[in-house]
């Protein structure tokens, strides 16, 4: 049941974001923007966030899309993540918690959390010096690091350490089965 | 490993069946198969006590032991 409202939750989240890229790619417009006077605000759109948000100033001020350039790439994470969390409650609705699949999915979040750390810690760097080269352009590049990165940094390694207890877990269950 | 189960020279004394055997012990055949086929990594006391009882012989009846050292000499 539980797993069920989650699952739910995690393909509205999925839908959410492959919609708004796909309008973002098509039209380069918000999904939604609804603005009252009373100061309703209810939107659903893209924008640079974070540690990239310098960069993102540093492009817009010189014409470049920074949602071509930052937003989308900012999203793939977050969509990866998604799918993960999908694979790992699928298994989970199905009755599997130790299993080598289960231990997959934690290691690709671990993983994954661990490399969102030096992407999101260099990638505007890069971008910004294949710009310079290829355009021609004289932009700053810079390495910003926020404290929620090194948190979501921690947390990577944190997934991963479980992913190794969950091995162990899942020898444990694979013994216990041939006790009898 | 060293120790062999001879379960099926027991049963086949006592003139019963696998499946017989499992459900008067409350195991599964599975379970008992995989006894049987010496995949198991333990027995519990409770599972030995049971077959014990219902097989009417002595846990020496049914796990011996053979050393891996004499084996490969041989």
């Amino acid at each position: 049941m539980m797993s069920n409202v989650i699952l739910t939750l995690l393909f509205l989240t999925l839908a959410t974001l492959l919609i708004t890229a796909l309008v973002m790619l098509l039209n380069g417009s918000d999904v939604l923007n609804f603005t009252q006077a009373n100061g309703t605000h209810l939107w659903i759109g893209l924008d640079v966030t974070g540690s990239w948000k310098s960069t993102a100033n540093t492009l817009s001020a010189n014409s470049f899309n920074t949602m071509t350039w930052l937003a989308l790439p900012q999203m793939l994470p977050y969509v990866i993540i998604n799918l993960i969390l999908i694979r790992l409650f699928m298994l989970y609705r199905q009755g599997l918690f130790f299993n080598l699949k289960n231990i997959q999915c934690f290691k690709w979040l671990g993983g994954l959390l661990i490399l969102q750390f030096l992407f999101v810690a260099f990638y505007p760097a890069l971008l910004v010096t294949l710009l310079n080269m290829f355009t021609g352009s004289e932009l700053r590049r810079a390495v910003v690091i926020q404290d929620t990165d090194i948190i979501s940094f921690i947390v990577g390694l944190i997934i991963y350490v479980i992913a190794w207890i969950m091995k162990q877990a899942q020898q444990l269950q694979q013994e216990q089965e041939l006790v009898i | 490993m060293a120790i062999i189960i001879d379960l099926d020279v027991m049963l086949a004394k006592r003139k019963m069946k696998s499946a017989e055997l499992a459900e008067a012990i409350g195991i599964t055949a599975q379970n008992l198969s995989v006894l049987k086929t010496g995949r198991a990594k333990a027995v519990r006391f409770t599972t030995l006590d049971a077959i014990c009882k219902h097989l009417e012989c002595q846990p020496g009846d049914i796990l011996r032991f053979e050393s891996d050292v004499d084996k490969d000499d041989r």
